[in-house]
């Protein structure tokens, strides 16, 4: 009877771990907001959008500064 | 144990609420929940001091441009990436809440429109060009310090480099570099005012190397304004496309 309720409590126990544990992967696994570069997260995802600088949606930080120019190979038709 | 595990979830979605708070008040910015309207005149203030510039790049594969900010209609919709194959951006002239009035690269030369803010990633530099076509020089700034100076070429009397403020498109690198357009070209966003088309494209301005460098410090070009392969690969080096350049009259 006694090793019974031992078991019982121990079942008890392990379920509720379990469950503990989910919720703590549940909490975990939600995203939260965070500094991205546009690529990395859907622009409509709650609190996806880029908050660092460049972000129209966060005017307060300044617009990063642009690094130089990436070469595209190819024979340009301006008017020289 | 499993009391630990749940005061740890508890404590991580509390985390999470706060900074999901956080993140509502500072994404809403452009509708009213950012920094105080009363900073964003005095940043752009200081920028416009500096000699900074903003540059937008779209996002997506095309960009839809208003005559007015607000409309609902678009005026017209351009594609990224452009016709040479590059990454559209634009000049930002003016920031009003969740538009940016921007330079285009249409004809007439000096053409605006407005975008959407979230249809474009921000960027900045302190860096612009100049041209001289009367001392035919160019000089490079950041801010109020002159990063370099060159000899130019500009157009010759029937197809003059016309003067305006404009902005780097693209740069390309030519197969050749020691071809005539030397070894490196900076699309610009305007257009001869009297070619129509040149070499099969629709008469677009560039920044561009040279293969006749005693041409250099006259008028010589069909319009672009012509650099030594030297200064034209600092430039690539050291600038980035949407860098504003002003051809003075």
């Amino acid at each position: 009877m006694r090793l019974k309720s031992l078991i019982t409590a121990a079942a008890l126990g392990v379920g509720l771990t379990g469950t503990g544990l989910v919720a703590a992967e549940a909490a975990a696994a939600t995203p939260t907001p965070v500094t991205t570069s546009p690529g990395h997260l859907p622009p409509n995802h709650p609190g996806g959008k880029p908050s660092g600088p460049g972000d129209p949606s966060n005017p307060g930080q300044p617009p990063a500064a642009a690094p130089p120019g990436k070469a595209i190979p190819g024979t340009p038709n301006y008017t020289g | 144990m499993r009391q630990i595990k749940v005061h740890t979830g508890a404590v991580l979605a509390a985390g999470l609420i706060a900074g999901l708070a956080g993140c509502g008040s500072s994404s809403g910015g452009d509708s009213g929940n950012g920094p105080p309207k009363t900073d964003r005149p005095t940043a752009a203030a200081a920028r416009q001091r500096q000699g900074g510039a903003e540059i937008a790049t779209v996002r997506g594969s095309r960009i839809a441009v208003h005559k007015q900010k607000g409309d609902g209609a678009a005026w017209k919709t351009l594609s990224s990436p452009n016709e040479m194959g590059a990454t559209r951006v634009f000049l930002v002239d003016v920031r009003d809440g969740g538009w940016l009035k921007v330079l285009l690269p249409i004809r007439p030369n000096g053409s605006t429109g407005w975008v959407k803010a979230s249809d474009v990633t921000l960027s900045s530099t302190t860096r612009r060009v100049e041209i001289d076509p009367k001392a035919f020089s160019f000089t490079v700034f950041d801010g109020d310090k002159v990063l370099r100076t060159g000899k130019v070429a500009t157009g010759e009397g029937g197809t003059p480099t016309p003067p305006g403020r404009f902005y780097f498109t693209e740069l390309v690198r030519p197969p050749d570099p020691d071809g005539a357009y030397g070894a490196y070209a900076f699309g610009l966003s305007g257009f001869s005012p009297t070619l129509k088309t040149f070499a099969g494209g629709p008469g677009q301005l560039a920044v561009h190397g040279t293969n006749k460098a005693s041409a250099l410090g006259g008028k010589a070009s069909h319009g672009c304004v012509r650099v030594s392969n030297d200064d034209i690969t600092w430039m690539a080096e050291n600038l980035a496309i949407g860098t504003p350049v002003v051809v003075t009259k």
